[in-house]
């Protein structure tokens, strides 16, 4: 036996997944469905178009999210939340920049409860006053710590950078901003945003039968479904492209590097990913091996692209040690200059292949895995086809067409980088 | 219910197989019986860094990470106190890849002075990132400290300080690879789209003539009982105070373990827990409180910890927490709470049931705590707690002879 000789491998050509299916509620809306887990588990998702872009004043989708479950006309905060507990059920509403969400894992036996009471929740959330209280002095503590901390400083001053300080993207989350939001402005948002549209989609997964469909519809299919919200932002990213922050904490610099790119609807999307992940995307990737497992400069450094709407971005985020701020910077620099001047070898690439098929074949492992995998797609108007799209992509792929993409999109020059330490 | 086929090579190595039929991915998980307990407090935080050290290229394979990716895989790792474990997940076509590459490493490293100073330096940087230069950061190794007097636990997995980490020689990572990274010091457990009959013969092939090490007695030291109370209290430039309160109670596999378990999620874990119900929702006093139990093999630590709301301070929040320690001790349990906790115990197992990468990592801890029964029967050690039980354990430990408080004074506020 000869130890220095790897086993055969083999990774697939297709990935089959079982059948995903759509069902319109009686009120018409979209309720996808991801049945075959092998225990009694229920988890649903409803993705609203509630997020910052939304917002009729700065820091409104972050609070009423936190707010949602904090009492109804009938019931106090105390009584839902003992409620959904006692069942052993976790849910929770978090608003991102563009969209919020919904999210509820219980056990199938407990729907027959737990619907009623969130659809409670959904038709009639009251937002108290002194629970108001309470959640701004919680959030404006959190805020007080993220800010703090340089990588938080640093996606702060990346966003503005790329969207425009005036951007429902790109300002600044500070603290006193908070003080100025009532009642009126959270329930408005509440009322117009977190609610079923004909934009809006969920999805269920776990272990569903005839019976629990009956009892989703029965609940969620009579929720009023309103037409989608609409709002509109300018973008206008900073002229400056560095931008230094001097900050408090300065044993570790955070390093944020990137630009304004395409988006997952652009063909040619799927592969900048596979760029993306050679670059910086995964553990084996040319910054991680660099400049962590050679030069042990930080304990991680990641890239990736984050589609957002009808944009995106390209960001390379980092904390380095104080006194290799300038070295991590010029090495970026090289790794980037590196994949639109060289052809990127045989072995490599097989590798960034074979590891991408791996994850792929992860993120529709089962009903639980999908779910997430699923809503990426929905947000896009795209559906889980598209995983055999991009594994097609991925068998395709050669080092030309890579080094073409690196210089069609990736140019140091025109990056942002923010520099917080 | 998960069938669990159990082996045991000649060198000692455990082995463990669950196979999951609704899956084409695999689990391969090795758990090794040495985490920073097993170090000596002059030179903290070696555990940690070898586990970095793990991935720097064994005696046949120049890149652990190259390989495994080229498989389809990922793979990661984590120190604890108690043990440092492992873990690739992969297509399951390609399982024998991560058996070599496990074994690879089992059977010898490249132990190169490069690799050992590369790793220094971004451990170094990891503890700079997470408890350097993070507000709040030096919490666990002030509560440690205070808590534990002579137990290992002390210090934090981390280390104790950078210095220690800077100092470690190549010598001493030969030393500690022969004594602890032995297959009879080991756990390989599997779960995922394969069958036994065509894994054993694979693990054989590798594993099966790696040579065992010495045996590994338990460690014998024991924290002694504390008799008084413990206060420290410091000040940093964070935005808000913070308390802690810790309390030892039973270790693992003690048989007042689940109900110790139980108590801190009734009093705080949650929503509707009686901590956050009193001093959130009633009194507002905090802006947020948490109860939990560390979970280490031997005796654990009951930890409560909460940020006042403004203008309310540490003490009036410490009085608060004791009297509803001292109420939830005096008055009876209500079925209701106790059927809650219960409920929340079977939708986290049945959750955990459904990912066979959690369910490779509880095989080896289980047996590593030699209770492999608890892999399936975890559930029924939760209803086997009764209120009368939970009622004398709370009288044993939550009282202040027993905790150590940390008032972590704000300079800011």
């Amino acid at each position: 036996m000869n130890r220095s000789i790897a086993p055969e491998i083999a990774l697939p050509h297709h990935l089959d997944f079982g059948i995903v299916s759509k069902e319109l509620l009686d009120n018409d809306f979209p309720m996808y469905i991801l049945n075959g887990t092998s225990q009694d588990i229920f988890q649903l998702s409803i993705v609203f178009r509630a997020g910052r872009f939304f917002e009729s004043k700065r820091m409104l989708a972050g609070l009423c999210a936190n707010m949602i479950l904090k009492g109804t006309n009938t019931k106090k905060a105390y009584e839902i939340a003992e409620s959904f507990d006692f069942y052993g059920a976790a849910v929770s509403f978090k608003a991102n920049m563009y969209t919020a969400e919904l999210s509820m894992y219980c056990l199938t036996s407990a729907l027959p409860q737990l619907l009623p009471l969130l659809v409670e929740v959904l038709e009639d959330a009251s937002f108290p006053e002194e629970e108001l209280k309470k959640a701004k002095a919680k959030t404006k503590q959190k805020l007080a710590v993220q800010w703090e901390k340089n990588s938080y400083i640093a996606t702060q001053h990346f966003n503005e950078a790329i969207f425009g300080i005036e951007h429902p993207f790109g300002y600044h989350s500070h603290l006193e901003i908070i003080d100025e939001l009532n009642r009126e402005d959270v329930l408005a948002h509440f009322q117009k945003h977190f609610q079923l549209n004909n934009d809006s989609f969920g999805i269920i997964a776990g272990k569903i039968g005839e019976e629990e469909l009956k009892l989703v519809n029965q609940y969620l299919g009579k929720l009023k479904v309103l037409d989608k919200g609409f709002n509109h932002a300018e973008l206008q990213p900073k002229a400056e492209k560095e931008i230094f922050i001097d900050a408090k904490n300065k044993l570790q610099t955070a390093i944020r590097v990137g630009m304004p790119t395409v988006n997952i609807s652009h063909p040619d999307f799927d592969d900048l990913q596979i760029l993306n992940t050679i670059l910086g995307g995964y553990f084996g990737s040319r910054l991680m091996t660099n400049i962590r497992e050679e030069k042990g400069f930080t304990y991680g450094i990641y890239s990736f692209i984050n589609p957002i709407m009808d944009t995106g971005y390209f960001c390379i985020a980092t904390e380095v040690g104080e006194k290799y701020r300038n070295e991590t910077l010029r090495e970026i620099e090289i790794e980037i200059n590196r994949l639109k001047n060289e052809l990127i070898n045989d072995a490599e690439l097989s590798m960034v292949k074979n590891y991408m098929i791996g994850q792929l074949m992860k993120s529709v492992d089962g009903p639980l895995n999908m779910i997430s995998t699923l809503k990426n797609f929905l947000i896009f108007e795209m559906d889980l086809n598209e995983i055999n799209k991009q594994l097609e992509a991925i068998h395709a792929i050669d080092a030309q067409r890579l080094k073409h993409l690196a210089q069609q999109y990736l140019d140091y020059d025109n990056m942002y980088k923010v520099v917080v330490g | 219910m998960n069938t669990v086929q159990s082996f045991t090579l000649k060198n000692g190595l455990s082995i463990l197989i669950d196979e999951d039929k609704s899956t084409p991915l695999v689990t391969v998980n090795i758990l090794y019986k040495v985490g920073s307990k097993n170090e000596d407090e002059s030179k903290t935080g070696f555990a940690h860094l070898f586990e970095h050290f793990m991935f720097e290229g064994s005696k046949n394979i120049l890149h652990f990470d190259s390989e495994l990716q080229k498989a389809g895989g990922d793979n990661n790792a984590f120190t604890s106190t108690d043990l440092t474990n492992y873990y690739e997940s992969l297509p399951a076509t390609n399982i024998e890849t991560a058996l070599w590459l496990e074994a690879d490493r089992m059977l010898e490293l490249d132990f190169n002075q490069a690799s050992l100073t590369t790793q220094i330096s971004v451990v170094s940087e990891e503890f700079k990132q997470n408890y350097l230069n993070r507000p709040y950061g030096d919490v666990w190794h002030l509560l440690m400290d205070m808590c534990y007097t002579v137990h290992p636990y002390k210090w934090p997995t981390i280390g104790k300080e950078l210095a220690h980490i800077e100092a470690f020689t190549l010598q001493e990572t030969k030393d500690f690879f022969y004594k602890y990274y032995r297959p009879n010091n080991a756990i390989l457990s599997i779960v995922g789209g394969v069958k036994a009959k065509e894994v054993l013969p694979l693990i054989e092939k590798w594993f099966g003539d790696i040579p065992s090490g010495p045996s590994i007695e338990p460690l014998a030291i024991k924290e002694p009982k504390q008799t008084a109370a413990r206060f420290l209290e410091v000040e940093r430039d964070v935005p808000s105070s913070v308390i802690y309160k810790a309390y030892h109670c039973c270790n693992r596999i003690h048989a007042d373990y689940y109900a110790t378990d139980i108590i801190s999620e009734i009093l705080g874990t949650g929503d509707s827990s009686r901590l956050t119900e009193e001093l959130v929702d009633k009194l507002d006093l905090c802006t947020e409180i948490d109860c939990y139990i560390s979970g280490t093999d031997d005796e654990n630590l009951l930890i409560i910890e909460a940020k006042p709301s403004d203008s309310i301070s540490l003490e009036q929040v410490d009085a608060a927490i004791q009297q509803v320690l001292g109420d939830f001790c005096n008055q009876a349990l209500k079925d209701r709470e106790l059927e809650k906790v219960l409920n929340k115990a079977v939708n986290y197992l049945a959750f955990t049931n459904e990912n066979h990468h959690n369910k490779a990592f509880n095989l080896a801890f289980f047996k590593s705590i030699d209770r492999l029964d608890l892999y399936n029967n975890e559930q029924s050690e939760y209803r086997a707690v009764s209120a009368e039980q939970i009622m004398r354990v709370s009288k044993e430990i939550l009282k202040e002879t027993n905790c150590s408080t940390l008032y972590y004074k704000s300079t800011q506020s």
